[in-house]
């Protein structure tokens, strides 16, 4: 085997940091869409509203049990159909990881709100709060400090799901350097490489989630 | 909507076959993949607590690279650049005997043994009942203290993260199409491809994991129930 060569990775640095980028939306669009609908989700559950409680209860049930890859081959084949019209590669990938992470993000959520003792709001109420303030000054701040490593640990896996784009052939970090490894036949440097980097990532990411969680 | 409904070109053979065994596969590779998986995750929990500096290390080394990697990565790493590095004969021997479900399903209890690893390690240590502590007054150390003290503990309480973590071995099952294998997943996609009936094939595929996926919550909720133990809370994993 020849020697390790670097200059591949080198050259194609910019190929690869665009692949970055795709890799970044996702991760972002996934997080803020799931954080929003799992919020959505959470509240509809812990209040128990009629209908919309079940539903929830459903959508988690469902999306927990699918392996992403077959949602994203539910979307990306098969929403065209419905719509009417072609839906490309990457908008497939966004609206499949909006809606897996919705079903993680809501579990999370409720978790969070459930761990804060009801005899925090009761005792919100007894010193003259209103149910809606005892929740916002005393419950959800209370609940987004334990939410945080849960919250934290669950975008590091969604960062590392993103590879998963491999199977649409949409162009992320890992498919990136795939191209790369396969048209100039250097798959170790490569591969090498974009391990080290998720591993650098994705480290930072679950040592923060530690930080908080020993707070 | 234009889609011309067909749900008995699932009963139809060759499908029927495929989807059979697509649903074989995915249950071949699940099931040693979870074996594994805990064995891994076991004695990463043990290394990283012992006293013994090198093997915290060690243990903690192994979590530590194997949970921070995606497991596509690892999985491309084991198929496509280990025959590269290994000299000759290995190499061949990687790429020939080895099939590309094993080393699937040997990626994935590689990578659920280091999230496993660290489910326990919470467990052990965060137990919060310094049984530790009271093993050490009484002169308990080594396997006995881990077999019969620490890790039955820690698997009694961290049974709702470990149940997550089975599960998702089966989910992750379906990866194994980058490699080609025909496991569930990608025979759905098989038969989406000849036939255009989309719908139907992801359906049977989808059937397939939320049974699964059942199944495995259905019996951990039993074991839960039959283990707790009062007095201890469940630990949330990592």
């Amino acid at each position: 085997m020849e020697g390790f060569d670097f200059g591949v990775i080198r050259a194609s640095l910019p190929f690869l940091l665009e692949g970055m980028g795709v890799t970044l939306v996702l991760t972002l669009g996934g997080l803020a869409g799931g954080f929003i609908g799992g919020v959505v989700l959470a509240v509809a559950r812990q209040l128990n509203v009629p209908v919309l409680s079940q539903a929830a209860w459903g959508y988690v049930a469902f999306f927990r049990s699918m392996p992403f890859v077959l949602i994203l081959f539910w979307i990306y084949f098969l929403l065209p159909l419905v719509l009417g019209f072609p839906v490309g590669a990457f908008a497939a990938a966004l609206v499949s990881f909006v809606v897996f992470e919705i079903a993680y993000f809501s579990e999370i959520i409720r978790a969070g709100i459930g761990s804060v003792g009801v005899g925090q709001r009761q005792a919100g109420e007894a010193l003259g709060l209103t149910r809606l303030q005892a929740y916002r000054y005393v419950i959800v701040p209370q609940a987004t400090r334990r939410m945080r490593p849960a919250l934290l640990t669950q975008v590091v896996v969604l960062f590392q799901d993103t590879s998963l784009v491999y199977v649409v052939g949409l162009r992320d970090f890992l498919v990136s350097a795939d191209i790369v490894a396969n048209r100039d036949a250097r798959i170790v440097e490569m591969y090498t490489f974009v391990a080290l980097v998720y591993f650098v990532l994705c480290l930072a990411g679950t040592r923060a989630a530690a930080r908080f969680r020993a707070t | 909507m234009q889609y011309d409904w067909n749900w008995g070109v699932l009963l139809q053979d060759p499908y029927r076959g495929w989807l059979v065994d697509g649903a074989v596969l995915s249950l071949l590779m699940a099931g040693p993949a979870m074996v594994l998986a805990f064995a891994f995750g076991t004695l990463a929990a043990v290394a990283r607590t012992s006293k013994s500096v090198p093997l915290r290390a060690l243990g903690t080394a192994y979590v530590e690279l194997f949970r921070n990697i995606p497991l596509l990565v690892q999985m491309f790493a084991w198929y496509y650049v280990l025959p590269d590095l290994l000299p000759e004969p290995h190499d061949r021997w990687l790429r020939r005997e080895v099939p590309a479900p094993v080393i699937a399903a040997w990626s994935i209890a590689i990578y659920h043994g280091a999230r496993i690893g660290e489910v326990l390690r919470a467990a052990i240590e965060g137990g919060g009942t310094g049984q530790r502590m009271a093993a050490d007054a009484l002169g308990i150390r080594g396997m006995t203290l881990y077999g019969h003290i620490l890790l039955p503990l820690a698997y009694r309480i961290s049974v709702p993260p470990l149940t997550s973590e089975a599960m998702a071995v089966v989910k992750h099952t379906s990866l194994g199409l980058t490699i080609s294998v025909l496991e569930m997943t990608a025979r759905s996609r098989q038969i989406e491809e000849q036939t255009f009936q989309g719908f139907e094939a992801f359906a049977a595929a989808s059937l397939f994991y939320m049974v699964t996926t059942l199944v495995l919550a259905a019996l951990a909720a039993g074991i839960e129930r039959r283990l707790q133990i009062r007095g201890t809370l469940s630990v949330r994993g990592a």
